[in-house]
């Protein structure tokens, strides 16, 4: 049995990209990645020139190659680039992360902003998951680090938030939202907030976008790996509570077995929203009573979720 | 003789695979999460098993 080779030279093959159907040697993996992340920014009209987009930044291998990207994409299309990191406050976890995201700013030369839950809203992950009864850590964790992104984005004066959820986050989010009847969450889900259904014309809330929303977790991985990029390889401590690990093995599995699965979820919820032809219905954003910021109801997520506590 | 390696780890291994995605299959870590390498070059799992050298599987962590 041979070793399998490029598709593009004689070289071995070091992945075998798109759906496993195309083995790629480092350098035109390499190539081909960089070629489809610019392609989904196009596609998707993330960024506009003189824009300033600021990076969601973990330290981990998705936020480091959006980084990556995004400054190497500067060079063809004039836009402000920072980085934003959220200090949630998990021990032995978030202190490691900081350091990578640091050191990458600095090879980068991008400016790096810090901010935290405790200094924000006087608590940590670590707190929550130990008096918390109703709703487990990652709930927390989500919705307190979508407002603070949203919250430090503004403080500096960012037009755009950039994420790195690539193709498998978006791919369980979808399952999610499905085995959680979320049908209106559903339709929101776009590589680029401005684009979606009910969209953020209204620019209450910053607008999000996800360069690596076509790209498979593995290939993010690899990308990562062969351009050395400051990482952190160790799993959320707390990643393991939440129902989309469960949704993440699961889609592993059919991935394994059919591969493309993940696409086609995608590609799924994408047709969907042609064939209903939604109009963008706009839900009146109110403000919250208790804290006066953009909400759907009385009270925004993240007030509710702290009135748990 | 061959060394294999998980997340950083050695591990024995004495059974012969006729490629490296069976042995990933043995020890139920699914492709989509797992970096190959063999004597340090990124491999894909679908390649023949070494008869000798180093093997590394690296697990790809959720989120970042």
């Amino acid at each position: 049995m041979d070793r399998i080779k490029c598709l593009e030279c004689s070289e071995q093959a070091a992945i075998i990209a798109h759906n496993r159907t195309k083995p790629y040697c480092t350098e035109h993996f390499v190539q081909y990645f960089e070629k489809k992340v610019f392609q989904t920014i196009r596609e998707y009209k993330m960024i506009r020139k003189g824009e300033h987009v600021a990076v969601g930044l973990s330290g981990g291998k998705d936020s480091s190659v959006t980084l990556y990207l995004l400054k190497k994409l500067q060079e063809r299309l004039p836009f402000k680039l920072s980085a934003i990191i959220l200090d949630e406050g998990i021990k032995g976890y978030r202190d490691e992360a900081y350091k990578k995201a640091k050191e990458l700013c600095k090879k980068l030369k991008i400016k790096l902003y810090y901010f935290s839950f405790l200094k924000e809203y006087k608590i940590t992950i670590d707190n929550v998951s130990k008096v918390s009864k109703k709703f487990g850590p990652c709930s927390y964790c989500g919705v307190l680090r979508r407002e603070l992104l949203d919250k430090a984005a503004k403080k500096i004066k960012a037009d755009k938030i950039a994420t790195g959820h690539n193709l498998d986050d978006i791919a369980q989010t979808i399952i999610l939202n499905v085995i959680r009847n979320e049908p209106k969450r559903l339709l929101r889900i776009s590589p680029n907030s401005e684009l979606g259904i009910q969209s953020n014309k209204e620019k209450k809330f910053i607008v999000r976008i996800w360069p690596l929303a076509k790209m498979p977790e593995i290939e993010v991985a690899t990308y990562a790996l062969i351009k050395n990029l400051s990482m952190h390889f160790q799993d959320c401590p707390y990643a393991f509570e939440a129902m989309r690990q469960k949704v993440r093995e699961m889609l592993n599995l059919l991935e394994d077995s059919y591969p493309g699965t993940k696409v086609r979820i995608f590609k799924f919820l994408e047709n969907l929203k042609l064939i209903l032809e939604l109009e963008d219905k706009k839900t009146e954003i109110k403000k919250c009573k208790k804290c006066g910021r953009p909400a759907a109801l009385d009270l925004c997520a993240k007030c509710k979720l702290l009135s748990y506590l | 003789m061959l060394k294999v390696y998980i997340d950083g780890k050695y591990k024995k291994i004495e059974k012969n695979y006729k490629t490296i995605e069976e042995l990933l299959k043995e020890l139920e870590i699914s492709k989509q999460i797992a970096l190959v390498k063999v004597n340090g070059k990124l491999t894909p799992a679908e390649n023949p098993f070494p008869k000798n050298g180093k093997i590394e599987i690296i697990r790809v962590v959720f989120g970042g």
